[in-house]
């Protein structure tokens, strides 16, 4: 089962190493902390029993990423419940506006923001638009893995990330905009 | 604002992301051009960065209520002052050489090649009980050492067996197990207060060629070892690390 030696134990080291990331990025995604160390937990466990099939040299973040997304899918499927994807019409936040400048207001309150404001308004970002914007401003992933990952087009990536600063932009206001 | 930028505004969280394969020529060449462009893309990179701050650190700005009062300091008599400087001199040297040798300790306890070595030569003994009943496990190493075991394993290893050895004024339990493919692993448990556990750690060695895992968590400290492969003891490990902290 899987490989050993040296190599083999520091790939292993570096994947357990990943534990806080990926339990932030299962928290964005469930909402829920004890799902999130549920899925983390199982996502280590593929990982380390998977390593052999990690090609050196790529990004080991977003193959972890891309397990636990999967095994989230997975297990959404399997409990026969709606699937992550929300439209953005339910969400309201197709009324958004994307031509609209950045108003003064707002550039003024994101200078003044306070870390632990930023936090809750990104908590309060609906998953679909949190995630990619997460895993690209946090965890330093590119559109196209961030795409491989969410298994959506790059395009799509960056109409939710754009979509995503901007909402998180008119929650730090709070309607002041 | 300019209606030019209206079809360009899309693009702008790419370009801010320096994700210029998704973004057509011409809004390339627009956001280059207009200054209101390069000021949103601006705001979209401070958002990036107030964003991965806010995920990865604390609030510089503490709440009122938790800021620190300024100490008054009142007006030393001069006379007072020469031994009140050596005697805080000599106090912070000795405070200095205690937490040293503190230090020297702890890291000795938490890097030290023993607690490896020390879990390897205990589970070569071989199980005193052999039971295939982890709850029968569970409650003769409760009787033998008067405390609970810190963590509960992964349910995908089958227990074997137990032993109970003396470490450091204390009893230190190795659990046996076999995995699903047949290989082994022992798991020998270390006193949480006595090896100054904190944080969730796993570190591996190179013992007589085969790997062996030091797991500390708040629940202890674990050494994994046994047959099974390196790929394996990391899994185990791993749920370890996750279960104690």
């Amino acid at each position: 089962m899987g490989s050993t030696g040296p190599g083999a134990d520091s790939l292993s080291e570096a994947i357990v190493g990943m534990r806080s990331r990926l339990f932030a990025f299962a928290c964005t995604l469930t909402s829920d902390r004890e799902e999130a160390a549920d899925l983390v937990q199982e996502t280590l466990e593929r990982g380390l029993t998977a390593s052999d099939r990690f090609a050196p040299g790529t990004n080991l973040k977003a193959w972890l990423f891309a397990i636990l997304h999967n095994l989230h899918a997975n297990r959404r499927r399997d409990a026969r419940a709606r699937p992550i994807a929300v439209s953005i019409d339910e969400i309201g936040v197709d009324a958004m506006p994307t031509d609209v400048a950045i108003s003064p207001v707002e550039q003024d309150v994101l200078d003044r923001a306070r870390l632990e404001e930023v936090r809750d308004a990104l908590r309060s970002l609906p998953a679909i638009f949190a995630l990619p914007l997460r895993m690209v401003a946090v965890d330093e992933l590119s559109y196209a893995e961030v795409a491989a990952i969410l298994g959506v087009p790059p395009g799509t990536v960056m109409s939710r990330i754009y979509r995503a600063r901007r909402l998180l932009l008119r929650r730090l206001a709070g309607g002041r905009a | 604002m300019s209606d030019r930028c209206a079809p360009h505004r899309p693009y702008i969280g790419a370009i801010a992301d320096q994700e210029l394969e998704l973004v057509p020529p011409e809004a390339r060449e627009h956001v280059q051009e207009c200054v209101i462009c390069r000021q949103e893309v601006a705001t979209h990179q401070l958002l990036n960065r107030r964003v991965r701050s806010a995920a990865q650190e604390k609030d510089p700005v503490a709440p009122r209520a938790q800021r620190r009062l300024p100490i008054l300091r009142l007006p030393v008599p001069p006379w007072q002052v020469p031994f009140a400087s050596i005697r805080l001199r000599l106090a912070a040297a000795l405070a200095l050489v205690l937490i040293v040798a503190a230090g020297t300790l702890v890291w000795h306890a938490r890097t030290s090649p023993d607690l490896a070595g020390t879990a390897v030569s205990m589970a070569s003994g071989g199980p005193q009980l052999y039971s295939g009943d982890y709850g029968q496990i569970r409650g003769w190493c409760i009787r033998t050492s008067g405390r609970p075991l810190p963590v509960t394993p992964p349910s995908s290893l089958h227990p074997r067996g137990a032993r109970m050895d003396p470490w450091s004024g204390s009893e230190a339990p190795t659990l046996y197990f076999t995995t699903q493919s047949g290989e082994s692993v022992a798991i020998t448990w270390f006193d949480a207060d006595a090896t100054t556990a904190q944080r969730g750690s796993i570190e591996a060695q190179s013992l007589q060629g085969r790997t062996v895992l030091v797991v500390r968590g708040q629940a202890g400290t674990a050494v994994l070892s046994g047959s099974a492969s390196s790929s394996t003891l990391w899994a185990v490990a791993a749920k370890l690390v996750t279960t104690s902290t």
